[in-house]
């Protein structure tokens, strides 16, 4: 039997500029806290070994702090055995970062930088596929369908890269086949590059990344504990969850009549785990004026709770309500004139998307005025 | 309502009276009175009557009153749509409001009833036409002037009044334009906009879309400057491992190993075509050495021909050498003999040049002795006369020494006795004087020294005169006359004759004499020492001490006086030389001849000898050809050898440079593998540097930070466009709505307004409710600015619009004009009546004026004023 944590893409030093700067520095610092992290897990399960499928570093030439700082959290774990393959972000070519990191490197840290299979453990063969460049242009796991390994002996494949069109930065002639772990009878095969959680087949998992960095993905991070009993048999994958910050992308569909501050406050979290949430909204569908005066006042309410809030309302269309205009000007003056075309402007397919949303946003404006006006 | 008739009484000038204007018709009716006629008293009265309740007791009211006092009645007979009325009201004392029908006679309303209906009868919600339609005396514009609160309350009345009329045709203006709220709205919308943006729209310099939009710039530039960095880093990193690639090919060492391995094979080539060489280098060798061998022996045999004919020239040699040698030595001996005597000759002509140079020495001695002889005894003349001079010399300066006072000393005593005489004769004529006459036998004395009678005795100093028998007297000269002058001058007599050694004066001047003396004789001294000794004495002394003692005309010893001269025993005695010299030169010549021809001979006789000892050991000619013979056969061998050798030999030059082409690619790949390696570690040092930097960590933080300010400085520029949408929005919509608003009145307005100005717009102020601005053709002018005339026209016009608009609410109300149009020119006024008859058709006009002969253009009905004493309104 042989137990080991599989993890993939830290990318540790991710710089994460778009957003300020107390918010970068805990996303980059959740990043390198998951070495702790994995080791603790490592040790909760019983498992010996970490491999961690690639992007470990988010360049291929990561500050030196950054890598030394890695350098001493691995060294940290020390009864952990770290298996580090390179991926696209520190693939091989990032040679200044593996002579680093091989000239430091603790004892119990183990690059592969080689391809091919070596013993990781009593009856337990490796067979790694280093990314040689950040696009190889071919299956860097082809080569274990004809890799010998001691007979009986647990075949464990570790990877890096897509299985199909799905990668941030994949290009098709770089999708390693889906069923790699049936063709190369191995008994596991440790894939990274998707960031989210994915299962391809009971021999073949991506992790995702153990601390998320995108709202792409909507499920929790996690990392999985693997068991391998026996040369053939599947695998015991459970999943771990390891994410500190949560990000969240709503999708709301508005539809006049709602209340929009109780359906936002209905999908986003309890107040105390605000803190620690990034969101990500995008509203569709239509609200009246005063309906969608009452969302950008609840957005602009609630937007400090959270260690990042971001909307788009551009998919939020504005329902045609008298009651809105005469919130305006009830009295059909200039004011319910200059809303009325607006509105008109905001709805007149024949104008261009971009003069639309400028009507769309100039009505929401001047409704906003006329509320304030009107006291 | 049209009105009627005017009824007042006891109103202002007409105190007691009763004044009635009656017979106003439906159109115009022109009231022309003089001044103080009344007429503004009828337009103030009938203003009360309409709109000032009966029970008031305002200053309006007050003003009615004459100077009497007393209650002020007004009534008016108007005819409404319900039929005719008279309405009355008695102000200020027995206060009453009544409206009787008049077709039936009964009161129709009293008191608060009678003001309610007049209210309805001229419009309640119209809030006082009578201000809008009704133009006082001197009120030539739109409202009363001035900023009082009288005036300020007056024109807010006219312009609720308007604006009521206005709202009534057109709605409610804030209804219509937004009113305060569009303007709060609209202040919003600018003041956002100009927050983000200037006035052309671009961005504001330090408002947040400016900074937005500078950040970007900024993160833009830094995003390029790291893009650069790091894709120099990329390919660097791409380059490095291509060239660890290159470097660690296991195919190009193999290759290199290949190629070393065939350059040794080729070396190996290449010493064997070098040994092979060698063997034809070496046959060549043979082959020469062996035509050298022929060559020996056929040079040996032309030689043996060489060396007969050479022992032949060498007997001959030594024939002639002994011939020579002969003929030398007798030459020779004759020779040595002739040196021999001319030697002789020579001695001789020398030692009689001696003798000859010894006699005239001799003779050069006594003539130097006799010489110095005759200037000794000068010397000793001029010695001699010196010393008397100088003798007289020194007693000179003796005399000079014992008187030393020179003329110019001598001037200063005389000088200084020359002023202590003139300073006593001075001192003398202005003392006291005493002048003694003795009677008596007794005398005076001073200091015991009898005063001589009858002459003055200078007094300089207090002097005591002793009187015999009287006692004394003493006499004091006055202060100032003293004795100090003469007494420092002649200190200064005493110090001078002192210092040169004199007694007196007289002294003085015989020491004098003797100087000058003395210096004369010294002179002449030193001019005769001079003359006779200009070296001085101790020169002549020196030159007599040098010159010759010995005693002259003493002949030499041993010398012949009578023999030749010098100069003709040097003559002799050069000749003899030169003989010896030719002599000598034909012995040494003679004797080297000789020593020539001997050695000549030795040579000769040696050669021949050696030549014959040689010829000895020669090979004889037979030895010589079989030689000869032996050696050609060994040349033919060699050169077979050769020849065979030559084309035998291998392709060297093709293996050479097959070896040096392999050499040089090594050598490449050797230089191209050191190039990579120099490469790689500029690389590593480029790529070090580049990761220390974490260049592309940077580059993503600049990256997500650009996207950021991107998204924000859309965002700005977003809400820019939508505010600048939502301003155009309000804007047009409040213009047009303006328009709409005052498009009744316009429409009122411009036919009449094109009377005055034809093709002339107004421009109407939505707070005044007023005409603001008029435009002729291109030209646009402020009401305000308009001459008084225009701007009086024009608001007669407003009014007349506006009694229009009333009209056409149902709701007729009379307009009428208290000397108006005072500003207006006979033109305009013409034009002004035109309009009034226009507007006349269907609306009651009442004009009054004192200008009778302006306004009887205007016509209409003309109706008098009539008034009577006393007599009851009714």
């Amino acid at each position: 039997m042989f137990s080991f944590i599989h993890s993939s893409d830290l990318h540790l030093g991710k710089p994460f500029g778009r957003f300020g700067e107390d918010l970068r520095v805990r996303l980059r610092e959740a990043r390198h806290q998951k070495i702790s992290r994995l080791a603790t897990e490592a040790r909760r399960t019983g498992a010996s070994h970490v491999l961690l499928a690639g992007d470990t570093f988010d360049a291929e030439t990561p500050p030196p702090q950054i890598l030394r700082q890695a350098i001493r959290a691995f060294a940290e774990e020390k009864d952990i055995i770290w298996v580090l393959l390179p991926g696209n972000h520190d693939s091989l070519l990032a040679t200044e970062l593996w002579a680093r990191f091989e000239k430091e490197r603790p004892e119990n840290v183990v690059l592969a930088l080689q391809e091919g299979a070596t013993e990781l453990a009593p009856g337990v063969e490796l067979l790694a596929a280093p990314c040689p460049v950040r696009h190889a242009g071919r299956d860097l796991t082809e080569w274990m369908d004809r890799a010998e390994t001691r007979h009986g002996a647990l075949r464990l494949g570790l990877a890096h890269g897509p299985i199909q069109g799905f990668s941030e930065e994949d290009a098709p002639r770089d999708i390693i086949a889906p069923d790699r772990a049936e063709r190369a009878r191995l008994d596991y095969l440790a894939l990274g590059d998707w960031h989210g959680r994915l299962a391809v087949s009971p021999k073949c998992h991506y992790p995702g990344a153990p601390e998320a960095d995108s709202f792409k993905h909507g499920r929790t991070s996690c990392a999985l504990h693997v068991v391998l009993t026996a040369s053939g048999a599947a695998p015991n994958v459970t999943e771990i969850e390891t994410g500190e910050l949560s990000w969240i992308g709503l999708d709301l569909d508005f539809r006049p009549g709602d209340d929009p501050r109780k359906r936002l406050e209905a999908a986003l979290p309890a107040a105390a785990g605000r803190r620690d949430t990034l969101v990500r909204l995008a509203a569709r569908g239509r609200l009246s004026l005063a309906e969608r005066a009452s969302l950008d006042h609840a957005i602009v309410d609630l937007a400090d709770d959270f260690g990042s809030f971001e909307v788009d309302l551009d998919r939020l269309d504005l329902d045609h309500e008298t009651a809105d205009l005469d919130e305006i000007d009830m009295r059909g003056g200039a004011l319910r004139t200059a809303a009325a075309r607006l509105l008109a402007g905001a709805e007149d397919m024949d104008a261009d998307a971009e003069t639309r949303r400028v009507r769309k946003a100039a009505l929401a404006r001047l409704y906003s005025y006329a509320l304030a006006a009107r006291g | 309502m049209k009105i009627r008739a005017i009824t007042l009484r006891n109103v202002r000038r007409f105190a007691g009276q009763t004044a009635r204007l009656a017979g106003i018709a439906d159109g115009i009716t022109t009231i022309c009175e003089p001044n103080e006629s009344g007429k503004s008293t009828f337009f103030d009265a009938l203003h009360a009557l309409f709109f000032i309740d009966h029970k008031a007791n305002t200053a309006e009211l007050r003003a009615l009153q004459p100077y009497s006092k007393g209650a002020v009645e007004v009534a008016a007979e108007v005819e409404t749509e319900t039929g005719r009325f008279r309405i009355e009201k008695r102000f200020l004392g027995s206060k009453n409001a009544t409206v009787t029908d008049l077709d039936s006679g009964a009161i129709v309303a009293q008191e608060g009833e009678a003001e309610a209906w007049i209210s309805r009868a001229i419009g309640a919600d119209m809030a006082g036409p009578a201000g809008l339609l009704w133009v006082r005396q001197g009120m030539t514009g739109f409202g009363p002037d001035g900023s009082g609160p009288s005036e300020r309350k007056e024109r807010d009345r006219l312009r609720e009044a308007r604006q009521s009329l206005m709202s009534a045709v057109a709605g409610q203006i804030d209804g219509v334009t937004g009113g305060r709220r569009m303007d709060t709205i609209m202040k919003a919308v600018a003041a956002d906009l100009d927050a983000l943006a200037n006035k052309n729209l671009s961005a504001r310099t330090g408002g947040e879309w400016g900074k937005a939009k500078k950040l970007v710039e900024e993160l833009t530039a830094k995003r390029d400057q790291l893009d650069t960095q790091v894709n120099a880093l990329s390919r660097a990193l791409r380059r490095r491992s291509e060239l660890k690639r290159k470097l660690d090919d296991p195919r190009a060492a193999e290759t290199d190993a290949a190629r070393t391995a065939e350059v040794a094979r080729l070396e190996t080539e290449l010493a064997a075509a070098e040994q092979h060489e060698k063997r034809v280098s070496d046959a060549a060798r043979e082959l020469a050495l062996a035509r050298l061998t022929l060559k020996g022996v056929n040079d040996r045999i032309a030689e043996r021909s060489r060396q007969a004919a050479h022992r032949t020239r060498l007997a001959d040699d030594d024939r002639t050498a002994a011939a020579r040698v002969s003929e030398s030595e007798t030459r020779a001996a004759s020779s040595q003999e002739a040196f021999a005597i001319a030697e002789a000759h020579y001695t001789a002509a020398a030692e009689t040049l001696r003798q000859a140079r010894r006699a005239e020495a001799a003779a050069a001695r006594a003539r130097e002795l006799a010489a110095g002889a005759r200037r000794r005894t000068e010397i000793t003349g001029l010695l001699s006369r010196a010393d008397g001079v100088e003798a007289d010399l020194r007693a000179a300066r003796e005399t000079l020494r014992l008187n030393p006072l020179t003329a110019a000393g001598l001037d200063a005593i005389e000088a200084c006795a020359r002023q202590i005489g003139e300073a006593e004769a001075r001192r003398d004529a202005s003392a006291t004087t005493l002048i003694f006459s003795y009677s008596g036998a007794a005398r005076a004395t001073v200091a015991g020294v009898e005063i001589v009678p009858d002459l003055a005795l200078p007094i300089h100093v207090a002097t005591t005169v002793k009187l015999p028998g009287l006692g004394q007297v003493t006499v004091t000269p006055p202060a100032g006359a003293t004795m100090a002058d003469t007494g420092a001058l002649q200190l200064r007599l005493d110090g001078l004759l002192a210092k040169a050694g004199c007694a007196d004066l007289a002294a003085a001047r015989a020491m004098a004499r003797a100087n000058t003396e003395a210096k004369t004789a010294e002179t002449s001294a030193l001019a005769a020492l001079k003359a006779l000794v200009p070296d001085g004495t101790d020169e002549l002394r020196r030159e007599l001490e040098a010159l010759p003692l010995e005693i002259a005309d003493q002949p030499a010893k041993g010398l012949d006086p009578s023999g030749p001269s010098v100069a003709d025993a040097e003559a002799a005695e050069d000749d003899a030389n030169r003989r010896l010299q030719l002599a000598r030169e034909a012995r040494d010549r003679d004797a080297a001849t000789r020593l020539e021809a001997r050695t000549t001979r030795r040579l000769a006789e040696d050669a021949l000898a050696q030549f014959d000892r040689d010829a000895t050991s020669r090979t004889t000619v037979e030895d010589l050809d079989a030689q000869r013979s032996l050696a050609a056969t060994d040349v033919e061998k060699a050169q077979k050898v050769h020849a065979d050798l030559v084309a035998a030999a291998p392709a060297t030059d093709a293996i050479e440079a097959e070896r040096d082409r392999l050499v040089s690619v090594l050598q490449a790949s050797r230089e191209d593998r050191a190039r990579a390696r120099d490469e790689l570690s500029l690389l590593d040092g480029e790529i070090g540097a580049r990761a220390d930097d974490g260049v592309e960590q940077r580059l993503e933080l600049v990256r997500g930070e650009l996207e950021q300010a991107e998204a924000r400085a859309a965002r700005y520029a977003f809400e820019v466009e939508t505010l600048v949408a939502l301003r155009d929005e309000l804007e047009k919509a409040r213009s047009e709505a303006r328009d709409a608003y005052f498009e009744p009145v316009k429409r009122e307005l411009l036919p009449l307004l094109a009377m005055l100005h034809e093709g002339a717009e107004l421009e109407m102020d939505p707070d005044t409710m007023l005409p603001s601005r008029i435009r002729r053709g291109a030209v646009v002018d402020e009401i305000d600015v308009l001459s008084g005339g225009a701007t009086e026209q024009i608001a007669i016009l407003t009014r007349l619009a506006f009694a229009r608009l009333y009209a056409r609410q149902g709701r007729q109300v009379p307009v009428i004009l208290d000397d108006a149009l005072v500003h207006s020119d006979d033109d305009r006024i013409i034009r002004m009546f035109t309009a009034l008859t226009r507007i006349s058709r269907d609306q009651q006009i009442i004009v009054f004026s004192c200008r009778s002969r302006a306004f009887e253009e205007l016509g209409g009905h003309r109706p008098k004023i009539e008034v009577r004493e006393g007599s009851p309104l009714t």
